[in-house]
């Protein structure tokens, strides 16, 4: 290690310092939903901001998890969420590799794919397409019209453009066909791109709301976010509308607790993700692998 | 044009071929399964006779699960093969567009009457079936009085079936113990209002020794709008421009003097303070944390949980139900509800098939009864049957029904196109049983009686459609919204009220007020109603 001065290490605190109160800044609203959904509904009227329960209550997960609606589409959105990632993944990556290579109409194809980057069709002509093909009502509507993002295929195919051909050549002269390349040397080699884009599309999975309420009639397969909106949605909608209709609704919207702890347990499952993920992004993966 | 539709073409095409490409992918590891829903509306399996019966229509909430003992009774029931689909309330428009659209319109369709700009439209394309012939034939449907056809009404022939929603008013209430504490009468017109609600912020009205009350809880948007009556309705045609074409209440005389109201409540700091940015569920809390000492109080729709929460802070809680003020035209009384929230339309090609259609009319029928609360228990057969039977599907305490996990659907209600019941005028709605709460019982019950003690208006813009209101209304409403907040608040002056109501008018409201004005008087409403 070299001799660091002192205004090094100044520089080097207050950084850390900087980015321990932006840290902090991320968890507060996670800390205070947590702490609401904890607490009694009582102790949120009175209290002018919650940051911590003062009595630990649990009614509003309980009321939650009484009803298999939750639960239920919990394990549907773990579902979409686990096999899209792995179909979007696939599908990708494959056609990402396949368009770096010599293949009559890659251009045209390339320009296909751009141009969906730009225009999209709407919703009721993609909506007429889902019905034709017979995804109506079936989780895999809100896996494969969405699979491949165009943005993430092109940028995937940028990522195997960049290993050095020397790879590929030198798996040709062990006599490794084109399928072997790729399974052998490419995919390992993408590992921290593919968890980029695997974290990008399981987000996206687990977001999923509008398809779900356009192409899924039976509620029992609603992902998660369509349940958790109509039980938070409400206050929103009606403040947006400026009048009083919702004290008009023949059932007034849940207390504030039992919204915080849907909410909260909505975004855990994702959130859990992320650490899992993070540790491929940061590995260094071409090091050494060409040289001269 | 022709460009634009070469592009969507190959989009189109673009589309198709990539959806085949991943299905390709996919096959013989996909659980894919055909929509057991899907049908084309008119198709019905006649050998057995069972109808197969389709419905769409929005829900708050989640609903009950589609597998629940609650719909196989009602299959048996009725032998019918019957499903109604229920969408988030929220996205409900953009689903029905792309079902319409697509072409497999279910049976029935539910509207949501404050977004229903695409009935007129579709009804005048000939996609709903006409009613006039039928209504006489079902008692729930005869009991609608006229008024409430109306909106309905296209060319004379009625499309629609509106679901009940009260004609009662909503009012405001007061703290009625922080008045006895300072010795005031409930108020009976703005001066004394304000007064009151500058006693509640300055004079410590729950004698705890601090301030840390104040009058009004009020949020972003000016809600609730505290229109004592339609004078002051932001949202009702009531007053008349000097054409007598009647005029939006947002830009009208009677608004101009609330927002000097608010102006000056806002000085006095008795309002919510920074209430232009807050949110509704937050303006709740203000009152029901006993901070504020005045809000909304509606016949239906109250949340006991936080009425019980206000009332563990502040046990001596009692509330006063403000009447309706002299206004000065000298009328006195509430905008009436609606009468109707949502409403039920359906498939123009059911006329090909009587048979269906009468068995779809006849559970509307049965679906629409009302019990009144003597009934709401095993004595009544429909009702027993309709809430699952007593002990299976709801129980009775201290006389009131409770129904139990309505998450499971157990009961076959849950599962109807159209299960509000119709209440008859000379009926009870008995709006204070859906609570247990006294309080919240008394506030119910005397908010009724004052309602039944003065008239209410009968405001002619229920179930208007208009066109430019559909493309610019919500913007211009908020334009309004944002300068009258600027106005209270005092970063614009309220002699500016002219020029902002000129804007409103040149930037499309003249436009409105022909529109909604030109179906007043193609309904005949030209004197003001009262009842």
């Amino acid at each position: 290690m070299y001799n660091r001065s002192i205004t090094d290490r100044m520089i080097d605190a207050a950084n850390w310092l900087l980015l321990a109160i932006v840290a902090l800044l991320m968890v507060f609203p996670f800390l205070h939903i947590f702490s609401v959904s904890f607490s009694s509904l009582r102790d949120v009227l009175e209290k002018e901001f919650i940051m911590w329960p003062t009595n630990w209550v649990t009614d509003a997960y309980q009321t939650i998890l009484a009803s298999n609606n939750f639960i239920r589409s919990l394990g549907v959105s773990s579902y979409i969420t686990i096999v899209g990632t792995v179909v979007s993944l696939l599908l990708t990556a494959t056609m990402a590799y396949g368009l770096t290579r010599n293949v009559t109409g890659q251009r045209i194809i390339l320009l296909l794919i751009i141009f969906t980057l730009l225009f999209n069709a709407g919703m009721i002509p993609t909506y007429l397409v889902v019905k034709e093909v017979g995804l109506m009502n079936s989780t895999w509507s809100l896996i494969i019209p969405s699979a491949i993002s165009a943005f993430n295929l092109i940028v995937m195919r940028q990522f195997f453009l960049s290993i050095p051909n020397e790879l590929t050549e030198a798996g040709l002269i062990d006599g490794a066909s084109e399928l072997r390349i790729f399974t052998s040397i490419m995919l390992p080699l993408s590992k921290p791109s593919l968890a980029a884009f695997g974290l990008f599309y399981a987000v996206g999975y687990w977001n999923k709301y509008f398809e779900g309420v356009l192409y899924l009639n039976d509620s029992s397969k609603w992902p998660i976010q369509v349940v958790l909106r109509q039980i938070v949605i409400m206050n929103e909608a009606t403040a947006a509308l400026g009048n009083e209709a919702m004290l008009m609704l023949e059932n007034p919207p849940p207390p504030v607790t039992i919204q915080m702890a849907a909410i909260l347990m909505a975004t855990l499952p994702i959130l859990i993700v992320y650490p899992f993920l993070q540790k491929h992004f940061a590995k260094g993966v071409m090091l050494g692998s060409v040289k001269g | 044009m022709k460009k634009k539709a070469y592009l969507v073409s190959t989009v189109a095409a673009a589309m198709l071929v990539s959806a085949a490409c991943s299905n390709g992918n996919n096959a013989g590891s996909s659980s894919e399964k055909p929509s057991p829903t899907q049908s084309t509306p008119a198709e019905s399996a006649a050998p057995e006779k069972v109808h197969k019966i389709s419905g769409i229509t929005y829900i708050y909430g989640n609903p009950a699960p589609n597998d629940g003992e609650g719909l196989k009774k009602l299959n048996e029931k009725f032998n019918v093969d019957y499903f109604v689909e229920k969408v988030p309330a929220e996205t409900y428009p953009e689903k029905l567009s792309a079902v319409v659209s697509s072409g497999s319109m279910p049976d029935m369709i539910g509207f949501e009457a404050s977004r229903a700009d695409n009935f007129p439209r579709w009804a005048k394309q000939g996609a709903f079936l006409e009613l006039n012939d039928y209504i006489d034939q079902y008692p729930s449907l005869k009991a609608i009085p006229d008024e409430l056809w109306a909106p309905f009404t296209i060319d004379g022939k009625i499309y629609g079936i509106p679901s009940w929603s009260p004609t009662e008013s909503s009012s405001f209430y007061i703290r009625k113990d922080w008045l006895d504490n300072l010795g005031l009468p409930v108020p009976t017109n703005y001066e004394e209002l304000a007064s009151t609600l500058i006693a509640f912020t300055n004079d410590d009205p729950d004698k705890n020794g601090n301030k840390d009350t104040y009058g009004m809880a009020i949020g972003q948007n000016i809600n609730p709008n505290y229109a004592m009556g339609p004078y002051w309705q932001f949202d009702s045609y009531y007053h008349q421009d000097e054409k007598g074409n009647y005029i939006p209440g947002m830009i009208s005389q009677g608004r101009k003097e609330l927002i000097e109201f608010f102006n000056k409540l806002y000085q006095a700091k008795a309002l919510t303070p920074d209430f232009a940015v807050i949110n509704w569920a937050d303006t709740n809390n203000e009152f029901y944390s006993s901070k504020a000492g005045l809000f909304l109080v509606a016949p239906r729709g109250m949340s006991q949980d936080y009425m019980t929460s206000l009332l563990e802070i502040s046990p001596d809680a009692e509330f006063a139900v403000l009447p309706p003020f002299l206004a000065p035209d000298g009328s006195q009384g509430f905008v009436g509800g609606k009468g109707y929230a949502r409403f039920n339309a359906f498939n123009a090609k059911l006329k090909d098939d009587p048979e269906k259609l009468k068995k779809i009319l006849d559970m509307h029928e049965f679906s629409r009864q009302f019990y009144p609360m003597a009934e709401q228990n095993a004595s009544n057969a429909d009702h027993d049957w309709f809430y699952g039977g007593e002990g299976a599907g709801y129980e009775v305490a201290d006389g009131k029904r409770k129904v139990i996990e309505p998450e499971k659907g157990s009961q076959p209600y849950h599962y109807f196109q159209d299960n509000t019941a119709w209440v008859l005028p000379d009926q009870d709605p008995e709006f204070e049983s859906a609570y247990t709460e006294p309080k919240l019982i008394q506030a119910t019950t005397d908010l009724v009686k004052m309602s039944k003690d003065y008239k209410q208006y009968f405001q002619p813009n229920v179930g208007v459609v208009s066109e430019t209101e559909a493309a610019k209304g919500a913007e211009l409403m908020q334009f309004l919204m944002n300068e009258q907040t600027k106005m209270i608040v005092g970063q614009r002056p309220i002699s500016d009220w002219d020029a902002v109501v000129n804007e409103y008018l040149s930037r499309g409201g003249s436009q409105i007020i022909e529109e909604y004005n030109a179906v007043f008087k193609e309904r005949g409403y030209t004197e003001r109603r009262w009842k």
